[in-house]
């Protein structure tokens, strides 16, 4: 057993990645104990392929595009039927300072199109750029550009707009 | 560039504006202040979606995957140890600390890490100063980001300090197990200062060596 120095970097980055791999498998499911689950399944594939990824930068793309895929095989296993209201109130965030905003942006986040919510999932939580995600959903730059400006218009209209979400709708005054 | 244009950039990722952006930002008061909104926004977005992770995953992942191995303990510690050996000669061989120029490089992995105002307890980088066997002479602002980060095949704390002369980074390793010295590493317009530390090592990284140097100054050891 003379692998030591693979293992202990694999070790260093399942610490390193585990907490955001798993937020990421959350958001796309929705189901704490499923995103574990696929949590481990990717970490599984990551270590089976270890060898052929050498790129440090694009560590964390493509650790997310191995999550999304075992994602993907459990939906072609058994459709699993999302409840955009599910769980979100009573998920409290690590560091939340307004909850009340918290649980409008998570409510406004689950209502968007899963073809715009991808994409900002990816950038915001994983700091992934345009190009990477586009190569992670198979698709342009500029499709991902453009999906990613209608999610936050769309965003910005649930909070804000006329059509706002109740807690976050601004009267008009008199 | 004209404010639509800019508008149409920073909707699809006001993270990382390039140069003519920031340019149209100095100039026109209107898309500063769409910037900063849209950055706000995406802000309270990350903190929104950060649920917390269920303990000890990290741990379970590695022991599902038979990856807590006591059996290649010893073989890496003789890698370490040759790792040590190597640490002292390359830095001479290798002309800079390199660290440092990972540390510098890494700030572009998380572009966010500068905006985000994370609510984070005032006693939090005390703590893990202590850790390192190390303090604060004086306050020097509130720690608005906190990761965990990989950084030079060790597992760093990657931290965002709102000092007055604006953000400061600092990467605390106390399981950096190789002999440092101080070694100041200049890059892509930033420096980063490295120090040992009485358990690991501590590095800074700023925008301008006078606020590294004055962070360091604030440093002491316990």
């Amino acid at each position: 057993m003379f692998a030591s120095p693979r293992r202990a970097r694999f070790e260093t980055v399942v610490r390193a990645y585990a907490n955001d791999v798993f937020r990421y498998l959350y958001w796309l499911c929705r189901d704490r104990s499923l995103a574990e689950d696929l949590s481990q399944e990717t970490f599984a594939r990551a270590w089976a392929a270890w060898e052929e990824q050498r790129d440090e930068k694009a560590l964390k793309a493509w650790l997310f595009t191995i999550a999304r895929n075992e994602h993907a095989r459990t939906y072609e296993r058994k459709r699993i039927e999302l409840d955009p209201e599910a769980e979100l109130d009573e998920i409290v965030s690590r560091t939340a300072s307004d909850p009340a905003l918290g649980i409008d942006i998570k409510r406004a986040f689950a209502l968007l199109p899963e073809t715009y919510r991808e994409p900002l999932l990816l950038q915001v939580l994983g700091g992934l750029s345009s190009a990477e995600i586009a190569t992670s959903l198979g698709t342009s730059e500029d499709a991902i550009n453009m999906r990613l400006s209608r999610a936050r218009r769309s965003m910005r209209e649930m909070l804000e707009g006329p059509a706002a979400l109740p807690a976050r709708r601004k009267e008009p005054t008199a | 560039m004209s404010c639509i244009d800019f508008r149409r950039v920073i909707l699809a990722n006001p993270r990382q504006p390039d140069e003519s952006q920031l340019a149209h930002a100095r100039e026109c008061a209107a898309c500063r202040d769409y910037l900063e909104r849209q950055r706000e926004a995406d802000a309270q977005l990350f903190e929104a979606l950060q649920v917390p992770p269920p303990d000890g995953l990290a741990d379970r992942i590695l022991l599902a995957g038979g990856l807590r191995n006591t059996r290649w303990a010893w073989p890496l510690a003789a890698s370490l140890v040759l790792a040590a050996g190597l640490a002292v000669v390359w830095p001479r061989l290798a002309g800079g600390d390199a660290l440092g120029r990972e540390a510098i490089a890494h700030l572009s992995h998380e572009p966010q890490a500068l905006t985000i105002a994370q609510a984070v307890a005032h006693d939090f980088l005390p703590t893990l100063l202590a850790d390192q066997g190390m303090k604060l002479a004086r306050n020097i602002g509130q720690v608005t980001y906190s990761q965990i980060c990989p950084l030079a095949d060790k597992v760093a704390r990657h931290l965002v300090v709102r000092t007055a002369q604006g953000p400061i980074t600092l990467f605390l390793m106390p399981d950096d197990t190789l002999p440092r010295s101080r070694a100041v590493t200049e890059q892509d317009g930033m420096i980063a200062i490295t120090l040992p530390a009485a358990r690991g090592s501590i590095t800074i990284v700023a925008s301008r060596l006078e606020d590294a140097i004055a962070l360091e100054n604030s440093l002491r050891a316990t």
